[in-house]
């Protein structure tokens, strides 16, 4: 074995340690390499609770009632055409959770009143 | 056996192993990286032509007029939304479109149904499977110009376009 610390090579024990290291490196880039198709996931959640949501908010505007307390102000024009419009309703507010992290799809309209 | 230059056997030997080893954990890490690109894309897939049906049939059912379920879709003038060889499909007169890929995995896509002051909705209901991953969506829609539909099932809808 003297002549291969004569040449200046490098021993069993330094090439273990590398692999070692190469190893420790990988195990901490693999979980990189998943994230895009956990994001993929997670935006399909998305896509998944907004339509729930939206289904929600479509049996709410189907209901609609007398008793409602908001209002909605719409303004046309500008300066002296300026004309405004209040309609009597009331917000609504679906909410729709997804994903590992309790993220929440929410929708907010404006029933009018009957 | 007087050696001046070169390696043994026992060196080479060990020096094929560790290559080899370290190759394999390469390939190992190109390996999973494809296949979670492969998966990725196949669920983006799935998701955004799924996602692309449910937004073009809210869309063209919410004001649409005299809708009915029916058993196959015409060139009658009529307006057509149907699923026919795992794709959801659009026709008007002879004008026949894909909206989706061939992954639609259900078969009665459409429900109208009814509540207790004759409103009608249309619930969309569309699963997609491809390549062993599946994904699915299900929302309602008001029917704001028709009242008093029967409920009903089915996987081709007919209907007309408001007149703007």
């Amino acid at each position: 074995m003297r002549y291969i610390r004569d040449n200046g090579g490098f021993s069993i024990v330094e090439i273990l340690v590398c692999m070692v290291l190469i190893g420790l490196i990988v195990v901490f880039i693999l979980p990189s390499i998943t994230f895009g198709y956990l994001q993929i996931s997670e935006s399909g959640g998305r896509t998944r609770a907004v339509y729930t949501a939206r289904k929600v908010a479509e049996n709410e505007l189907a209901n609609r009632e007398n008793s409602g307390s908001d209002t909605l102000s719409i303004t046309f024009g500008d300066g002296s055409d300026r004309v405004t419009i209040n309609v009597r309703g009331r917000i609504v507010e679906t909410e729709e959770s997804f994903g590992a992290h309790g993220d929440k799809a929410k929708i907010r309209l404006f029933v009018p009143n009957k | 056996m007087k050696i001046r230059k070169g390696f043994t056997l026992v060196e080479l030997v060990i020096f094929l192993a560790l290559l080899g080893i370290v190759l394999a954990i390469i390939f190992r890490v190109f390996y999973v990286g494809h296949n979670a690109f492969a998966a990725g894309s196949t669920q983006f897939q799935l998701q955004s032509d799924l996602r692309k049906a449910g937004d073009f049939i809210t869309d063209e059912l919410r004001y649409a007029e005299e809708i009915d379920i029916a058993d196959s879709p015409d060139d009658d003038g009529y307006c057509y939304i149907f699923l026919e060889d795992s794709r959801i499909k659009y026709q008007y007169k002879d004008d026949i479109r894909d909206i989706t890929d061939p992954i639609i995995a259900n078969d009665n896509i459409f429900e109208i149904k009814r509540d207790s002051n004759g409103r009608n909705f249309l619930s969309i209901n569309i699963t997609g499977a491809m390549q062993g991953k599946s994904y699915n969506i299900t929302t309602e829609v008001l029917l704001k110009n028709v009242s008093n539909l029967e409920p009903e099932a089915g996987k081709v809808i007919k209907y007309k376009k408001p007149v703007s």
